[in-house]
């Protein structure tokens, strides 16, 4: 199963060096070309408490094990 | 409108799915991009754990677990890149798999600019060369869409078969 798996998927490592930052900004310009352009972005405050709550909902036993 | 462009460095499951349903919160459409430590593995939300996952393992290798908000089957997060697309519905097809081939052409677009020669196959994959190197799932909630996908930067095999149950079927 695993010789199956490496012949069906495949890695960035597969063509080269992988260079994580160089695909970010390529995706990014992909976006671009489709005129959506970006502004650098933080979580804003009320973001980061909502966080705090959901966190905690994605790391209980009932969330993970509801089905 | 200019998009939300985050950038996150790696962080532990729970947050990083946290962080994705905050953000359907934001007026303005995101695009983030993050990555996992520990190791994970996300299962979709239709998704059964024991079914899916050999949750002692995971415990013995220090990897988190995590259920998605998106649907698609289990992923084991290693080494990759993975990216987050928030944005109201309106913004793309209504039709689900429209939708996903106009958000992933963005990625195909992205990794042709990297140098690779990717394709988009569906329902919600892209490849290269016929190998696999992107999956992507999708929910849509309070009118929003939000996509998550992965980009493959290397793949260790044996430790993804020692964490996920894969039917041999899924295998054929």
């Amino acid at each position: 199963m695993i010789k199956n798996i490496k012949e069906r998927v495949t890695s960035l490592s597969s063509f080269g060096p992988v260079d994580t930052k160089k695909l970010k900004q390529n995706i990014i310009s992909a976006f671009d070309d489709f005129g959506i352009s970006f502004k650098e972005d933080k979580l804003k405050i009320e973001e980061e408490t909502r966080v705090m709550v959901l966190e905690d909902k994605f790391r209980s036993f009932e969330w993970n094990n509801k089905r | 409108m200019k998009w939300r462009l985050i950038n996150n460095d790696a962080d532990n499951a729970f947050r990083n799915m946290a962080v994705d349903e905050a953000l359907l919160q934001s007026i303005v459409p995101v695009l983030r991009f993050y990555s996992w430590k520990p190791k994970a593995v996300s299962i979709g939300y239709f998704q059964s754990l024991d079914a899916e996952v050999d949750t002692k393992a995971c415990k013995a290798r220090d990897i988190d677990v995590v259920r998605r908000i998106t649907g698609g089957g289990a992923v084991f997060h290693d080494q990759e890149l993975t990216y987050s697309v928030i944005c109201p519905e309106e913004l793309f097809s209504f039709d689900i798999l429209e939708s996903y081939q106009q958000i992933c052409g963005f990625i195909v677009k992205g990794l042709k600019k990297y140098g690779l020669d990717a394709k988009f196959v569906p329902i919600n994959d892209i490849t290269i060369k016929g190998k696999k190197i992107s999956g992507n799932a999708q929910s849509r909630k309070q009118g929003k869409i939000i996509q998550h996908g992965t980009i493959l930067l290397d793949v260790d095999a044996d430790e993804m078969f020692k964490v996920l149950k894969v039917p041999d079927e899924k295998m054929k």
